[in-house]
C-alpha cells in the first residue's frame, strides 16, 4: 500500500510542480459585425463591446487566461465597377472622417485585404483568416482589456465593398 | 532539458544496482482527444519508442510521437467556417512503475512522463512547451519475444499564462524485446 502511494506520489508529481491549473479550458466564440454604419468617403464604423455581444465572453472574461486567436472571417464583396482594396482598424475613439482614422496613433490596421476585383468577392475561412491579420497583439489587449472599442473600414479610393463579415476568439480561461 | 535530468538519473542509479532485465522497442498509434479544447478536433497519431527496464517494476522509455488534431469548426450566420488543427510533434521520456519486467504474460503498469511538445499550425508560430503527461497501460508479451500493448495517457502542457491544453490519449500497438525478463 505504501509503495502504491509513492508511486502515485511520483507520477503525480510533475503535474504538481508545473503549477498547473487543471480547470481551464478553451473556447472559441463568435461576433456577426453587422450594423456597421456608413461615411462617406470610402469610410464605415461599427463599436463593439464584446461582453454585449457574446455571453460566452461575458460569462468567461473575468477568468480569461490568455487571448490565443482572434481573426476576421467571412465575405468581402466588390459592390463597385472597379478593383477594391479594404482596411480595418480598431481604436477606443470615435473618429468621423477616414484621415483621422488613418493618422497615426489614433488607431490600429488588424485586417489588410487583397485587391478585389470589380464585382467580385473575398471569401476568409478559419483555416486561412490569420494570413490577413495585422498587429495582432494589440487585437488580443482589446479583449484582455474591457473589450470595447471602435472598428473602422476604408475603402481604396473610389470604390465600394459590403461587408458580411465575423469575428472568431478563441480564448483560454478558468479558475 | 535540465528537467530531464531528475528522471535520466533514476533510471542509471536504477541500473547500476541491477542487471538489466529487458530491453523493447515499439511502434504504437491511436488517437489524440483534446480535452474541453474548442479549437481543435480529435485526431490521430503515431510513435516510437524505446523501453528499458532495470529491474522488474522499473522502467524507463523514449519516445516519439507524430500527431495531429482534427480540423475545427464554427458556424456563424448559417455559414459554417473550418480551421486547422494542425500538427504536434512530441520527443520525451517516461517512467513506467509496475511489471515492467517484460516476461511472457500479462503486465499492467503505471507511468508518468515529460516531453518537447512542439504544435504547429498554419500563419501561427510554433507554440513549444514542455508537456506532461501519466497514465497507465497493459501489455501482452508472447512467447515469440512480440508484445501487444495498450496505453491510456492523460497529457498537460501548460501554455505559460497559467493555463494549459490538454489531450487523451489512446494507443495499442507492439513492441519486440530482446531479452526477456521475470513477469
Amino acid at each position: 500500500m505504501k509503495r502504491n502511494l509513492l508511486i502515485a506520489g511520483a507520477l503525480l508529481l510533475p503535474i504538481i510542480i508545473a503549477g498547473c491549473v487543471l480547470t481551464t479550458g478553451t473556447k472559441v466564440f463568435s461576433i456577426e459585425l453587422s450594423g456597421w454604419t456608413n461615411i462617406p468617403s470610402q469610410m464605415q464604423w461599427r463599436y463593439i463591446d464584446v461582453a454585449d455581444e457574446s455571453s460566452d465572453y461575458d460569462d468567461n472574461k473575468d477568468k480569461i487566461k490568455s487571448v490565443d486567436e482572434v481573426v476576421l472571417v467571412g465575405d468581402i464583396i466588390n459592390t463597385s465597377a472597379g478593383d477594391a482594396h479594404s482596411t480595418i482598424y480598431i481604436s477606443d475613439n470615435l473618429y468621423s472622417t477616414a484621415s483621422q482614422v488613418e493618422t497615426a496613433g489614433n488607431s490600429t490596421v488588424v485586417f489588410e485585404s487583397p485587391t478585389i476585383t470589380a464585382g467580385d468577392s473575398l471569401h476568409i475561412n478559419w483555416s486561412d483568416a490569420l494570413a490577413h491579420i495585422q498587429n495582432l497583439p494589440e487585437l488580443k489587449n482589446q479583449l484582455l482589456g474591457d473589450g470595447q472599442f471602435y472598428v473602422y473600414s476604408i475603402q481604396s479610393n473610389g470604390s465600394s465593398v459590403r461587408y458580411n463579415l465575423s469575428m472568431l476568439i478563441t480564448i483560454t480561461a478558468g479558475s | 532539458m535540465k528537467k530531464f535530468i531528475p528522471v535520466i538519473l533514476v533510471l542509471v542509479l536504477a541500473g547500476s544496482a541491477h542487471a538489466i532485465m529487458d530491453i523493447s522497442a515499439g511502434i504504437y498509434g491511436g488517437i489524440n482527444a483534446p480535452i474541453i479544447q474548442e479549437n481543435v478536433k480529435t485526431g490521430t497519431g503515431f510513435g516510437f519508442k524505446a523501453k528499458i527496464a532495470p529491474i522488474p517494476f522499473v522502467a524507463g522509455a523514449l519516445f516519439y510521437e507524430a500527431r495531429k488534431f482534427g480540423d475545427p469548426k464554427q458556424t456563424v450566420g448559417g455559414i459554417t467556417y473550418t480551421g486547422k488543427g494542425g500538427t504536434v510533434n512530441v520527443f520525451g521520456l517516461e517512467a513506467l512503475l509496475g511489471s515492467t519486467g517484460g516476461g511472457i504474460g500479462p503486465h499492467f503498469y503505471a507511468m508518468g512522463g515529460i516531453s518537447s511538445f512542439k504544435w504547429k499550425r498554419s500563419n501561427q508560430p510554433t507554440f513549444s512547451k514542455t508537456g506532461y503527461n501519466f497514465g497507465a497501460g497493459l501489455e501482452i508479451v508472447l512467447p515469440v519475444g512480440i508484445g501487444v500493448e495498450g496505453q491510456a495517457k492523460f497529457e498537460m502542457v501548460p501554455n505559460g499564462s497559467g493555463a494549459s491544453y490538454k489531450s487523451g490519449l489512446v494507443f495499442v500497438g507492439l513492441n519486440y524485446h530482446l531479452g526477456l525478463g521475470v513477469m
